[in-house]
């Protein structure tokens, strides 16, 4: 089982830019109360902290630092509905995923995915939401999380498999969940990295230091074993962006609603389902205007909600400019494939099919596109030549019988294919190929540079012909079928006695 | 956007191919991208396929121009199956994001053929394909980690070496509706038989139903 940890870095200021964009670059922060007291700065931009700005600052220290800082109230409702898009990003690609605490978030790696590949696809799954993330992917939840804290420059991590506590061992002590005397203690004693504490005999350790209860030596050793408390999304899917200017007009507005749609249904989805009812909200001016979009069935697609939105709109005038756009979906329901019928089709236009290949061909040259017809020929790379795309049905000649609807079309064989035309991809050239010893079962074959046992091994069948030319063709053809699965269709050439691949059958 | 995951020998080409031979049999066009140059039109038509509704397009090597050219093809309307058989890596990013979108506006199926290790995220049907089952491991609206199984017979059974009744049947599959079991650990799955069809069959003749 592989873990993979996505740590959203500010999460609390991506949380805020995700809903108003051009806080993007400035100098802004976030103000909370802590235990009733005064309100202080719990987060800050890049450019605040260039200013002055540190968290645990008042609003009247942040101002007198930068007076040109935007202080925001913190968003606890606004940071739920930020883990839970998060949450359910992970969900379209993993069965469990565990949304920690703010910031942090767990999926399982699927069985049989590559770790790195999949926490690649989770993090453009977050992008595509407003949130950046770094990866952590290892056996365990702490040494994943870990991972991510280690190496913040790359955005994926892998830990190899069995290698947690190695990767773990020269990592800094502050890593661990440890109380602050209790670091300062073993810093004292000459403790400093994680290695340092995994090697500690456990009973003078002790097992619960940390608050949460949790074995914090277990966690430097890599074997952190709490498990993925399923995330289950319950809060209704809403999103909201606010808008530096205000906007009157109908083409702006749809142009920045998109997003918002293509976040809720991504979010949506997310959930394996759709969005039956979509709630959108145009604030401005004191004043609201409300669109319920119902398609006539669930939906995941925010291009039919948007154009659901526009015919909206487009029957109505607002009387307020908009500064805040909202996207709830209030209902949703099934998602269902929708079955596209291949069969039962209009016939193809054959102007839009010439001017496809036209432009195939402009892009990749004049032999990039055609079709094939066979070729009464035995030397299997010649038993089929190029030619034009021309789907329409042949001219009937006059006094002729008209073919039957369901006959076969010209160019496939009526009769069973020759040797070799099994073999759905054809290397031509032929490849050389080796073999240790005599072709036969228990062989080796070198093709490629990869050694493969021979399993099964049917032939020799004899080609031969073309003796009147300069390039007669004598081959005995085999079939051989590898250790590892392969299938594949050999040749001895009887002109220099060597083996080649010839085909594979796939 | 469906994806046909298989190593070499897999038959996840044969599979693709299957379904061309069927579209083309009732005058639909075909596209096949051919990334890998390795298409050979003599046994795709012994598969049923009409060639003369076959487009094989052979674009340079790389995966932005398989996707510009899958893209091309889908934006003519005239291709409702469009193949694209990759060389190697994934189709992912900004290319896969609107080839989905081009090939969603034109009501195509789209099919990628890739190697097991190159799963794209575009893909809303993900088959891995062996040579004695298909796995539908993620689709439609099933929920992610659903799987099923579906036998098939390989095109191996196609080989001319083979006796000739076994190039019948290339593709054949549980019938409608069955559960289907995961494979006991270090064998291969035993393909599933409703009640109804062993009694019938005498429990012998579950690959015998073609694919729906």
């Amino acid at each position: 089982m592989r873990i993979a940890c996505f740590t959203l870095p500010g999460f609390l200021l991506q949380v805020h830019a995700r809903s108003a964009p051009h806080l993007v670059g400035t100098s802004f922060g976030v103000l909370a109360e802590t235990e009733g007291k005064v309100a202080r700065v719990v987060a800050c931009s890049r450019r605040a902290r260039e200013e002055g700005v540190k968290e645990g600052m008042t609003a009247t220290q942040a101002r007198a630092v930068a007076p040109r800082v935007t202080l925001i109230d913190a968003q606890p409702a606004a940071y739920r509905q930020g883990m839970q898009a998060a949450g359910e990003a992970l969900l379209a690609s993993s069965v469990t995923v565990d949304v920690d605490q703010l910031g942090t978030a767990y999926a399982l790696v699927p069985p049989r995915a590559s770790g790195h590949s999949f926490a690649e696809r989770a993090i453009e799954a977050l992008r595509r939401l407003g949130l950046m993330a770094r990866a952590g992917v290892a056996d365990d939840r702490f040494t994943a999380w870990a991972a991510t804290q280690a190496t913040p420059h790359e955005q994926v991590r892998v830990v190899a498999h069995g290698g947690s506590a190695a990767f773990l061992r020269p990592l800094p002590l502050s890593l661990l969940p440890l109380d602050g005397d209790v670091r300062r203690t073993l810093a004292l004693l000459g403790v400093r990295t994680v290695g340092d504490f995994a090697a500690l005999p456990p009973p003078s350790v002790g097992r619960r230091w940390s608050e949460t209860a949790v074995d914090v030596q277990a966690l430097a050793r890599g074997e952190d074993r709490r498990p993925l408390c399923a995330f289950v999304p319950e809060e209704t899917i809403q999103e909201r962006l606010e808008l530096e200017e205000e906007i009157a007009e109908l083409e702006p507005l749809l142009f920045l609603t998109r997003p918002l749609l293509d976040r809720a249904c991504q979010r949506v989805v997310g959930r394996g389902r759709a969005a039956a009812r979509v709630l959108v909200t145009l604030r401005g001016e004191g004043k609201a205007t409300e669109a319920l979009l119902a398609p006539s069935r669930p939906t995941p697609s925010s291009r039919l909600l948007l154009d659901l939105l526009r015919a909206h709109l487009a029957e109505r005038i607002l009387d307020h400019p908009v500064q805040a756009l909202e996207a709830a979906v209030t209902e949703e329901g099934r998602l269902e494939a929708q079955e596209l019928d291949l069969l039962d089709r209009a016939a193809p236009s054959p102007d839009a099919v010439d001017r496809t290949v036209a432009r195939l061909r402009a892009a990749f040259g004049e032999g990039a596109a055609f079709a094939a017809v066979l070729e009464d020929r035995y030397r299997p790379e010649a038993a089929w030549s190029l030619t034009s795309f021309d789907p329409s049905p042949p001219r009937r000649r006059r006094g002729r019988a008209t073919p039957r609807p369901d006959a076969l079309p010209p160019t496939a064989p009526a009769e069973l294919p020759r040797a070799g035309q099994a073999a759905l991809r054809l290397l031509d050239p032929p490849t050389p190929a080796d073999v240790d010893g005599q072709l036969a079962r228990g062989a080796t074959l070198v093709m490629d540079g990869h050694r493969h046992a021979v399993t099964e091994l049917s032939g020799p069948s004899r080609l031969e012909g073309e003796w009147w030319t300069d390039a007669p063709l004598g081959r005995d053809y085999y079939e051989v079928e590898t250790e590892d699965g392969g299938h594949y269709w050999l040749f001895r050439n009887h002109v220099d006695g060597r083996i080649y691949l010839q085909g594979i059958f796939d | 956007v469906a994806e046909l995951l298989g190593a070499r020998s897999s038959g996840k080409a044969a599979l693709a191919l299957q379904a061309a031979a069927r579209i083309t049999k009732v005058g639909q066009l075909v596209a096949w991208i051919d990334s890998r140059r390795e298409l050979y039109p003599p046994a795709v038509a012994a598969l049923g396929v009409d060639l003369r509704r076959l487009l094989i397009v052979r674009p340079p090597a790389g995966m932005i121009t398989a996707a510009r050219a899958a893209e091309i093809v889908a934006q003519s309307r005239a291709f409702p199956f469009i193949v694209i058989d990759l060389a190697e890596g994934r189709l992912e990013g900004n290319a896969g994001a609107r080839l989905r979108q081009v090939a969603h506006d034109a009501n195509a199926a789209l099919v990628l053929l890739a190697m097991p290790h190159a799963v794209s995220s575009i893909a809303q049907v993900r088959i891995e394909v062996s040579p004695r089952q298909a796995i539908l491991v993620r689709g439609g609206a099933a929920p992610a980690g659903a799987r099923a199984r579906v036998p098939w017979i390989p095109p191996r059974d196609l080989s001319p070496f083979r006796p000739p009744e076994r190039r019948v049947a290339l593709l054949q599959a549980a019938p409608a509706g069955t559960v289907l079991p995961r494979p006991r650990q270090g064998g291969p799955a035993s393909p599933p038989e409703s009640d109804e069809r062993r009694r019938a069959t005498g429990g012998a003749a579950s690959r015998s139903a073609v694919l729906r």
